[in-house]
């Protein structure tokens, strides 16, 4: 009898724990998404303002970011150093786009900086910095709304399946 | 330590399928380049005092250049970009005036299609040719002169150094930068204070606040202001005894030495001209000479030899003043 309860017990956590894991994911990408946007928000400034080359840009942002962000925006000042700036920004983001939570629309939308970095005048580096922000917003938007609908269902479900494991079990 | 920062930039702003090429000369061929000029479908030329020459494929030093390392159109944006550092925004001021200037001091020259609105140069576009300068920093150049340039234990002249481009007007500047800002024991000169007005960043190579030449300890530097615009800065704020500036040349610039000499600051700076009379014929410098602004003017190009004095001038009788020994010597 312990040993069923104990099992089942366990059964409930875990599924629990995945529920909130699945329902994080969601959480963590709507994050992951609003901080790209501050990135390009801070690499507009330093490239209107203090005209500061992109190498040192991302470096001085980088210091501002998550974990997870911080490692992209480390490795693309490194890149900087002796790579064009579009082979620099795809290689930080392929290397590191795994340790972050977001989908492949939003890679898409984040290499497309890659276009223009660096090889325009200050206008046409804000013109796409803010188009992609645009973009970006556009896609919090829509992973919010994934958030809202999917997170409790997520949560609620993983319980659900747990409880259905134990009864079948049992 | 020439060699160390040619091979820097070649590794650092040419495409590797090139840089690795011209790393294969010998630290003496890359010692005695004075330019790298590159030019779309054209060989790849380095200049020296010596002579011009290429390389081959192979990486090899060669005089023919029927059979030479060339670089192509998409090879020299890359240069560009990587010139830039990927950040061409933050160069658009002198890249519209067909520059940029290196870590280090090394002037690029740009040239292409100039974009035009409103009357005035907007960009450079179809890159053409880009040609590197090395900067040298050589200390101890002005030793032998600085004793024309310093007029008593705490003044020194308003001196011109004049001489066709590249004969080393900026490096003799700099030394004497260096010795009249640290002082000069052997004159018994204390030291003065001076602000550099540093246009193209080429007197101090400032990079991220710190002078990459050694300029002195009483030196302040306004990098990347124009000559007007930092003169009257320097006055306003930084009360120096001396303001050098590099390559003075059009209107604004005489009105600015002006303001400098009314406020009872002495000037260094430099010209482009081959002679006194090549000064006196251009209309920007036409009126330096009249008003009498300078005291001292040091001609270079000896023999047309790089760095060679050929002469320095009494500002008001235009007499030499450099002793029959001296001449000799240099």
């Amino acid at each position: 009898m312990l040993f069923k309860v104990i099992g089942s017990s366990l059964i409930a956590i875990s599924s629990y724990l995945m529920g909130q894991k699945w329902a994080g994911v969601l959480k963590k990408r709507v994050e992951d998404i609003r901080e790209f946007e501050q990135v390009l928000e801070q690499l507009e400034n330093e490239i209107s303002f203090y005209s500061n080359i992109l190498e040192d840009a991302f470096l001085k942002i980088s210091k501002n970011t998550t974990p997870r962000i911080r490692c992209i925006l480390e490795d693309m000042s490194f890149n900087l150093k002796d790579k064009p700036s579009n082979k620099a920004w795809d290689a930080a983001i392929k290397n590191n786009y795994k340790n972050t939570y977001l989908s492949g629309e939003d890679l898409k939308i984040i290499l497309s900086l890659s276009n223009l970095l660096g090889i325009s005048d200050t206008d046409g580096q804000i013109y796409n910095i803010k188009n992609i922000i645009t973009r970006l917003k556009h896609q919090e938007s829509k992973a919010e709304e994934v958030r809202c609908k999917n997170e409790v269902l997520f949560k609620n479900l993983s319980v659900l399946l747990g409880i259905t494991i134990i009864i079948l079990l049992l | 330590m020439y060699v160390s920062d040619i091979r820097k930039i070649i590794a650092s702003y040419f495409p590797d399928n090139v840089s690795k090429n011209i790393l294969h000369l010998c630290d003496k061929d890359l010692d005695a380049i004075n330019e790298i000029r590159i030019r779309a479908e054209k060989p790849i030329m380095f200049i020296t005092s010596r002579g011009d020459f290429y390389i081959t494929p192979q990486g090899l030093k060669t005089y023919d250049y029927s059979d030479c390392l060339k670089i192509q159109s998409n090879e020299l944006l890359q240069v560009l970009g990587l010139i830039c550092n990927n950040s061409i925004y933050a160069h658009m001021d002198t890249l519209k005036n067909g520059f940029i200037t290196l870590a280090g001091g090394h002037r690029v020259g740009i040239t292409g299609k100039a974009v035009i609105e409103d009357n005035k140069i907007k960009n450079i576009k179809d890159i053409s040719s880009i040609n590197i300068r090395i900067a040298r920093e050589i200390k101890g150049v002005a030793n032998c002169i600085i004793k024309y340039v310093i007029k008593n234990k705490t003044d020194v002249y308003n001196t011109l150094i004049v001489s066709p481009p590249g004969y080393g007007k900026t490096t003799l500047l700099r030394d004497m930068l260096r010795i009249l800002s640290d002082g000069c024991e052997s004159l018994e000169f204390k030291g003065m204070k001076i602000a550099i007005i540093d246009e193209r960043s080429e007197i101090a190579s400032l990079t991220k606040g710190i002078p990459q030449n050694d300029i002195g300890i009483r030196s302040d530097v306004l990098d990347c202001y124009s000559k007007k615009d930092g003169i009257m800065l320097a006055l306003r704020t930084m009360s120096p005894q001396i303001i050098a500036t590099d390559e003075i040349g059009n209107i604004g610039d005489y009105e600015a030495l002006q303001e400098v000499v009314n406020c009872g600051v002495r000037i260094l700076t430099t010209a482009h001209g081959v002679d006194i009379e090549d000064i006196k014929k251009r209309r920007s410098t036409r009126n330096i000479l009249q008003e009498n602004i300078f005291e001292r003017f040091i001609l270079l190009g000896k023999n047309n030899q790089i760095g060679k004095i050929k002469d320095i001038l009494d500002g008001n009788k235009l007499k030499s003043i450099l002793s029959e020994g001296y001449k000799n010597v240099v």
